[in-house]
């Protein structure tokens, strides 16, 4: 994934939008909270990327066969 | 992407509200005690920032009287003629414009504060586009 990236955009009237970019799962709140300090957050939506898991370390998996009950 | 927000932008700190009343192009004053505006029909309303009648009439908004915002524990609070100033087009067109310039100075002040890197570019709509990275 590309660099962490906080995007917005403050329109001529004041209103805010924000989007996270390059961060995949829930990571990306630490990344804009202090944003909603700034007003009334009116949309908060999670977008797929949200949903990704996070890679992690492959584990071990022990005394497992390939297919079927036992 | 991960997560899409939307913001109103409310005024909550007298410092940012005084620069982006000066970045917007508005004479204010500020009173750190509070003084009384002068209203419609003798009314009287305290605030500490403060817009006068002429300043409002200069940029075409017709008011009977100052406008304001008083400082209060959970934020600023605006004071105005409701019967005459908000509805009009230019008040609504001023206040989006220091609305703007708070937000912006909002998210510049944050992010020195948290070590990012900040860029800013302008669109043709009058849209401010920043993108933050973490310097670290």
């Amino acid at each position: 994934m590309s660099e962490p990236t906080l995007n917005i955009t403050i329109s001529p009237n004041g209103q805010v939008t924000s989007e996270v970019k390059g961060v995949a799962g829930p990571g990306c709140e630490q990344l804009q909270q202090w944003l909603a300090e700034l007003g009334d957050v009116t949309v908060d939506r999670r977008t797929p990327d949200y949903y990704q898991r996070v890679e992690q370390s492959p584990r071990a998996r022990i005394g497992q066969s390939s297919g079927g009950r036992r | 992407m991960s997560k899409y927000r939307e913001i109103k932008t409310q005024f909550k700190d007298t410092e940012l509200l005084l620069a982006a009343l000066k970045a917007a192009g508005v004479t204010a004053e500020y009173h750190p005690a509070g003084i009384e505006l002068n209203g419609y029909a003798g009314q009287r309303r305290t605030a500490h920032v403060v817009v006068r009648k002429q300043t409002l009439r200069d940029m075409g908004i017709y008011s009977f009287g100052d406008m304001g915002w008083r400082r209060e524990k959970d934020g600023l609070v605006h004071v105005y003629d409701a019967n005459t100033d908000l509805p009009q087009l230019p008040t609504q067109a001023m206040l989006g414009r220091v609305r703007q310039q708070y937000a912006r100075s909002f998210v510049q002040r944050e992010a020195t504060r948290r070590g990012m890197r900040m860029t800013e570019t302008r669109d043709e709509q009058g849209n401010i586009h920043i993108q933050l990275r973490s310097v670290r």
